[in-house]
């Protein structure tokens, strides 16, 4: 994972906790504010609604009153306290008081009890109400709820009663009341958001339709039922919260207070209901809002961190490209220093040390030049010298043959002519070979297949790996097929890995196995070549591909000199790994296109290894 | 249906002869159940009761209803009792003994005499008999006012819409005419009764609600004059009546006629005009054109009619007149003669 | 003139028997149309388009001499084909009536005693039918205009329409024109015309009468007392109107007749009639009233709550209102059996039968036959009209009309009165029809209203009476319906 994710991950995993711990922190308090509000809003409408209803009492109290007090009420006192009265001169006075005093329902009730007149049941006429001559003092009693019974059913009603005492001890009674009904519940102010219901009936079975809103229907009122059961079974307000839909914005949280009549009778329930929507939505929106600020945030992290890993890994990358190329061999390479910070301070540094570093491998490379031209030096000198002392000798036999027969002589000089030959062409190849070497051609590219290649140069040798006389080597091949092509100059290729198997056969005087390998590794094509000699000593090692160095008594050096700059010009790698007495493996990857080349494949041309050994063969190091 | 005759309850034998005949006569005539007078129907309940209660001691409830007009109860009763004890059944005041209980009840055409017994052990039993209501003679007497006194002269069922005394000159024949349902009707005082001579048809002409024609009194030595059809019409009276009309103008229910007292008086109809109500006819003086009397006035010198005055003509010889009245209680139609008394 | 009725027919042949929309039909009915004869308050019958009658002595066959020179309301003469053709339907089974001469013949099978009271009542009314389906009448009247909200008049048997604006009342009303028809047998009627609403609402009915807007108006009978109060002219009828509980035969629950005698003693009729109706009605024990039958008084009512709930505890718990309530079924319109129907409700729910009431607008004329298609009401309110002055034909008519039983005609002699009172003891005694009250018919009157004359079971006479115009001198004959008192219009 690279800086700039790093970077990037922390940045937002800051940004996203913090904007979290801040949103969760809000809603929280909000909702807490949210239902202490809630609460008090509550708290306020019962107010209200007890307000409401004692005032309303007090309205129907006066109507009442001013009903009893009337001179109608007291003619009709006075006539009803005689035995036999005539009830029907009153029958319809109800309906008529009803309607001048604007109440919904009124009856008069005899002394006796006897209903004289009701404006809402006038057929219940005639019939007995003992609730009402059981209590002495009505005119001073507050209003009450009831249950009002109608023809067609029962009616919750705000009801008073009020005595005409014109006659002693045989009161008219006037019973006054308001229905308690939607219209009641529309005289409420409520806030947005709450509504208020009463449920009136109180029969064994929940009713829907006795459940009255301000306005239109309930919905799902069987809803209510199991609240409206438990009050039953214990008349005590209680909150409890509805979810209508699967959408918590759509619950209700509803506080049932409990209407009681005269004798604490369990008549209707007030519902106050609070919508839970503005709760969900502020807390969604909060939620939002917090989405919105941390993706924000977030953006805004993210490019500060992009900024901030951009001003810190850029160097840094550029750096390492540096340091890359400074490996590649660009000695020569600098970064632009910027600031004064760490980040510049480094890539001064870094200049310093790329300038040091090819100021050094000027002085190393000259060193390395001086000492590889002493070494060359000494190698030509070593391999002139090999040829020219068995010349002078020849000569300085020569010069001494003078004095021989023509006979002796003669032979002598064809012995001595023999070996200057001999030894001229030596000389010769000696040249040769360091003028190969000296001018290695560019490399032409075309697309090889490296298999080929290789068993070309394998059996060029199978002559030798079965010489009679001389111990077997056996050649090992695991090539990969198929192997991709690669971009190569076959020609130097061919030389490269004819060397390669000299130099493994030079390693193995007594025998053993030649192994060779190509397959892919990481990208590149790999060609291993192993043999089973007698390895070589970590010194050795890292002097193989040094020129002119060779373990061997004869040879240039340069096999793998040669192999090693072949490898280069193909921009692959060698590599050497050997364990004395077990062998050595050389490694050769090569990449498989060259950059910037275009390459046809190439035709497959056999004779042309073919010549190229008789050349190149004698380079074994 | 069965034997009138009047029989002595101190003969027993003859009773219990009368019984046994009655109840083979009961048990093998169909009882019937209509009647065609009152006294019929009396008797036709009186024989169905005595076939379930016979020769036993009752108690009887016969309850007075005021709205039987025409029907005396307490004759009524008296036939009814007269025709039980004929077969034995004797009524006692007895709290024990069976009760039966008689109504007499109306109904729109007809008359219900329903006699309802309750008996020991809660039995009981219901008789009718009903008696369409054409077949009752109905008759009322209606107490004289003060100053004037009237004389019911003549009463019929069919509408009369004028009538008039008429004395005829030479014969010295009294007369009533009276003009009903488009016909002139004489009627000729002879032996205390009022009888028929005839009656005709006037000059055909268009149909009236309240009846074609009035008589308008006219000088006593002049004919008689009916106002018909806005026409004033002669009547010719001899053997046969005829009419000659032509065309006038006369109108009003106020009728000056002298008293035996020497002065002129103004007869006139007091009451609403409504058809509905009962009329007075009141006795002013000629000022009462001027200035119109007072309740009080009106109530001292009036008499009252059992219903609303149709007509009122005055006599020929001006003494009194003659008031046609529809008796808003039977639906008669009644003429009086309405005259002044002088008081001394 | 205002009248209550939502509806109004003039054609006889489509009156149900005892609606009490015929009730108003009659009235109006008898503008138009004349009767062979008539009865009047002293029980005597009066010739109309008949002038003499007369019967064999089995009372099977009657002849009935037609007054000559009736004309029809265009002037065309009334012959006995005109009224054999219009009686032969509404005569009732059996009766067959011929055309002679100037003459009907009505015969039958069975003797028909009171075949006067039969023609002399209900919708035996004569009339010519015209090609077009409208009916001529030879009455004091003839209809001119009939108009609704939104209608043009349609009854082309109006004469003289002057093109006069069609009287467009508030929705629900219509309203009738009558003309005085010049050329009637029994003379020109003292009103020129009579204009009638239909469909008034009681209050405002009342409220017109004291305004003046209305000379005749039918009177609800919440609104008498308030009448009189009032100082207004009320004139009441006999009762004619009965309510009634009637029993559904296909509701297996009240077929018990217990259940029905528990019912039955609960009901308290005397406050009905007493206290609900101010005294404005009377309690009913019987189903003809005393004025028609003469025997009512016998019936006696029956209350006794103790009993009752005897009656009801002893009935098994199967039996119907046990689970369920009984249905009580109002199906006569308007408050007052409304209100009826509560009061039983509250009355037999003394008795623990639960009962609970079914309100419905009534139907358009309806009347007891309707027939009970809501199955789930066992017992039905109802309001019968009484149209037939004879006890004996009304008491068939009600039998037959709520299928309370085979007909009376093979039942019941027609000329024993002991049989009728059998006969409708013993349906009473069933208990498949339980009376509850009856009503008069109130009218109030305006106070320039004269020689209001109308028969006590409520035929109005209306061509008898005329108006005074008041405070303004008398007027000139023929072109007012005013005429000043004591004189001769």
């Amino acid at each position: 994972m690279s800086f700039r994710t790093k970077l990037l991950l922390i940045v937002l995993l800051t940004i996203f906790a913090s904007v979290t711990v801040v949103a969760y922190g809000v809603t929280h308090y909000t909702q807490a504010a949210f239902e202490e509000m809630d609460a008090e809003r509550t708290e306020a409408l019962v107010a209200q609604f007890k307000k409401e209803f004692v005032q309303r009492g007090e309205e129907i109290a006066s109507q009442a009153r001013n009903i009893a007090e009337a001179n109608i009420t007291e003619t009709m006192a006075i006539d009803l306290s005689h035995p036999n009265a005539d009830l029907s001169l009153y029958f319809r006075d109800a309906n008529g008081a009803a309607q001048g005093h604007g109440l919904d329902f009124v009856e008069f009730v005899k002394y006796d009890g006897v209903m004289v007149s009701s404006a809402q049941f006038p057929a219940r006429v005639g019939y007995k109400n003992d609730w009402v001559t059981s209590v002495k003092d009505w005119n001073d009693s507050q209003a009450f709820l009831r249950k009002e019974e109608l023809p067609d059913g029962v009616l919750l009603s705000l009801t008073v009663v009020r005595a005409n005492n014109t006659v002693e001890n045989k009161s008219l009674y006037v019973i006054g009341g308001r229905r308690l009904d939607k219209k009641f519940l529309a005289s409420l102010v409520l806030p947005t958001g709450m509504r208020a219901l009463i449920y009136t009936n109180l029969d064994s079975s929940f009713a829907s339709a006795s459940l009255l809103a301000e306005k239109g229907e309930v919905d799902q009122a069987e809803r209510f039922a199991p609240l409206v059961e438990q009050l039953k079974k214990q008349p005590q307000p209680i909150v409890r919260t509805i979810e209508w839909t699967r959408d918590p914005a759509d619950a209700e949280t509803f506080h049932a207070i409990p209407l009681t009549g005269r004798n604490n009778e369990l008549l209707a329930i007030f519902f106050v209901g609070s919508s839970r929507k503005e709760l969900v939505l502020l807390t969604n929106k909060i939620v939002k809002i917090a989405a919105a600020v941390g993706a924000g945030a977030l953006f805004i992290g993210l490019l500060i961190a992009f900024w901030i890993s951009a001003r810190i890994t850029k160097p840094v990358e550029e750096l390492a490209a540096a340091a890359r190329e400074v490996a590649g061999g660009r000695w020569d390479t600098r970064i632009d220093v910027r600031g004064r910070d760490e980040i510049g301070q480094l890539a001064a540094a870094f200049n310093e040390m790329t300038q040091t570093l090819a100021a050094q491998k000027e002085s190393l490379v000259q060193t390395e030049r001086v000492a590889a031209w002493r070494e060359l030096a000494r190698r030509l000198a070593h391999e002139l010298r090999n040829p020219l002392f068995p010349m002078q000798i020849t000569i300085e036999n020569l010069q001494k043959a003078r004095k021989l027969d023509a006979k002796q002589f003669l032979e002598v000089f064809h012995e001595s002519t023999a070996t200057l030959k001999a030894e001229l062409a030596n000389l010769n190849t000696i040249v040769s070979r360091f003028s190969d070497f000296s001018k290695m051609p560019a490399p032409q590219f075309a697309r090889v297949n490296l298999n080929e290649a290789i068993r070309n140069a394998v059996r060029l040798f199978e002559p030798q790996f079965n010489e009679v006389g001389k111990p077997t080597i056996t050649p090992e091949l695991f090539l990969t097929d198929p192997l991709p092509e690669i971009d190569a100059d076959p020609g130097l290729l061919h030389r490269a890995f004819q060397n390669l198997v000299l130099n493994a056969l030079d390693a193995m005087p007594a025998g053993g196995t030649l192994t060779l390998k190509t397959f892919e590794h990481e990208g590149n094509v790999r060609i291993e070549v192993a043999d089973t000699g007698k390895g070589l000593t970590p010194e050795e090692c890292s002097r193989l591909f040094t020129p002119y160095y060779t373990t061997k008594l004869q040879g240039t050096g340069l096999g793998l000199a040669i192999v090693q700059s072949v490898v280069s010009d193909h921009h692959g790698s060698i590599t050497v790994t050997s364990h004395e007495g077990r062998g050595t493996t050389f490694r050769i990857d090569l990449p498989q296109r060259q950059a910037g080349v275009t390459t046809t494949p190439r035709e497959p041309a056999p004779d042309e290894p073919k010549s190229a050994p008789s050349t190149l063969a004698a380079a074994s190091d | 249906m069965y034997d009138k005759q009047k029989l002595s309850p101190s003969s027993p034998s003859a009773a219990v002869f009368l019984c046994l005949f009655l109840a083979i006569v009961f048990l093998c005539a169909p009882t019937p159940s209509r009647a065609d007078s009152l006294e019929d129907g009396l008797t036709a309940l009186a024989l169905k009761v005595c076939l379930s209660a016979r020769k036993q001691s009752i108690r009887m409830n016969w309850p007075v209803s005021p709205e039987q007009p025409g029907i005396s109860s307490e004759s009524a009763k008296k036939a009814f009792l007269t025709r039980l004890s004929v077969c034995g059944i004797e009524i006692t005041e007895n709290a024990e003994a069976p009760l039966l209980n008689i109504a007499v009840q109306f109904t729109p055409s007809r008359l219900l005499l329903i006699a309802e017994s309750r008996g020991a052990a809660d039995s009981q039993s219901t008789r009718m008999i009903e008696i369409p209501r054409s077949a009752l003679a109905l008759s009322h007497e209606f107490p004289s006012a003060l100053h004037l006194r009237k004389e019911l002269l003549w009463q019929q069922e069919k509408p009369i819409n004028s009538a008039v005394e008429w004395l005829e000159k030479s014969s010295r024949q009294h007369f009533l005419f009276l003009l009903s349902e488009g016909l002139f009707v004489r009627l000729r005082h002879e032996n205390e009764a009022w009888t028929l001579v005839d009656s005709t048809e006037l000059p055909p002409g268009r149909p009236s609600r309240l009846g074609r024609g009035s008589f308008i009194h006219g000088d006593p030595e002049k004919q008689v004059e009916i106002l018909l059809d806005g026409k004033e019409c002669g009547v010719e009276i001899g053997d046969r009546i005829s009419f000659t009309c032509k065309r006038n103008n006369v109108g009003g229910a106020v009728t000056t006629v002298s008293s035996a007292c020497a002065d002129t008086y103004a007869i006139l109809i007091t009451g609403t005009g409504d058809r509905t109500q009962a009329d007075r006819v009141t006795m002013a003086g000629h000022e009462v054109v001027r200035t119109p009397m007072s309740e009080d006035e009106i109530n001292a010198n009036s008499v009252s009619m059992p219903g609303p005055v149709v007509d009122m003509v005055a006599r020929e010889d001006g003494n009194s007149v003659a008031a046609v009245v529809k008796n808003l209680l039977t639906g008669n139609y009644e003429v009086y003669r309405v005259t002044t008394i002088c008081e001394d | 003139m205002q009248l209550h009725s939502q509806t109004v027919s003039l054609d006889p042949r489509e009156w149900k028997t005892g609606a009490t929309a015929s009730a108003t039909n009659e009235k109006l009915a008898a503008l138009v149309f004349d009767r062979l004869l008539a009865l009047d308050n002293y029980g005597r019958f009066q010739p109309r388009l008949a002038t003499e009658w007369s019967h064999d002595a089995a009372f099977k066959k009657w002849q009935f001499i037609l007054r000559t020179n009736v004309k029809f309301s265009d002037g065309t003469l009334l012959n006995a084909a005109d009224v054999a053709g219009a009686l032969q339907p509404l005569l009732l089974n059996g009766q067959q009536i011929r055309a002679s001469a100037n003459s009907v013949v009505i015969q039958s099978a069975v003797a028909m005693p009171d075949l006067l009271e039969e023609l002399a009542s209900g919708r035996l009314f004569v009339y010519r039918a015209q090609p077009d389906g409208t009916l001529m009448g030879t009455g004091p009247f003839f209809v001119v205009e009939i108009g609704t909200e939104g209608r043009r008049p349609s009854n082309p048997a109006a004469k003289d329409s002057d093109g006069a604006s069609v009287a467009r009342g508030a929705t629900g009303t219509m309203h009738l024109r009558f003309r005085a028809n010049e050329e009637t047998w029994a003379g020109r009627p003292f009103l020129d015309e009579i204009d009638v609403t239909i469909g008034v609402p009681p209050l405002r009915q009342l409220f017109d009468l004291q305004l003046g807007k209305a000379d005749l108006v039918e009177l609800s009978p919440d609104l008498v007392r308030r009448a009189m109060q009032e100082k207004l002219r009320v004139w009441s009828s006999v009762p004619v109107t009965l309510y009634a509980l009637r029993f559904d035969d296909a509701q297996p629950g009240v077929a018990d007749a217990k259940l029905r005698e528990a019912l039955a003693l609960s009901l308290d009729r005397h406050t009905m009639a007493n206290v609900l109706l101010q005294k404005q009605a009377e309690p009913a024990a019987a189903l003809l009233p005393q004025w028609l039958s003469g025997y009512a008084f016998l019936f006696t009512m029956e209350k006794d709550i103790e009993r009752a709930k005897e009656i009801r505890a002893a009935l098994p718990p199967s039996a119907a209102a046990s689970k369920e309530p009984l249905r009580l079924r109002v199906e006569a319109g308007g408050d007052l059996p409304k209100l009826l129907g509560e009061r039983v409700a509250v009355n037999v729910r003394q008795a623990a039968i639960p009962l609970q009431v079914v309100n419905r607008a009534a139907l358009r004329g309806s009347s007891a036959t309707t027939s009970s298609n809501d199955a789930a009401a066992s017992v039905h309110l109802f309001a019968w009209h009484y149209s037939s002055l004879s006890s004996r034909i009304e008491l068939e008519s009600f039998v037959s009309t709520l299928n309370l039983g085979e007909s009376t005609s093979s039942a019941v002699s027609p000329t024993d009165p002991e049989q009728l009172y059998a006969r409708e003891k013993k349906l009473l005694e069933e208990r498949r029809v339980l009376p509850l009250v009856v009503l008069p018919e109130y009218v109030g009157l305006g106070p320039n209203v004269r020689d209001w004359m109308p028969a006590r079971w409520g035929e109005w006479h209306l061509a008898d009476v005329w108006l005074t115009v008041p405070e303004s001198g008398a007027e000139q004959r023929g072109n007012s319906n005013a005429a000043s008192p004591g004189a001769k219009p």
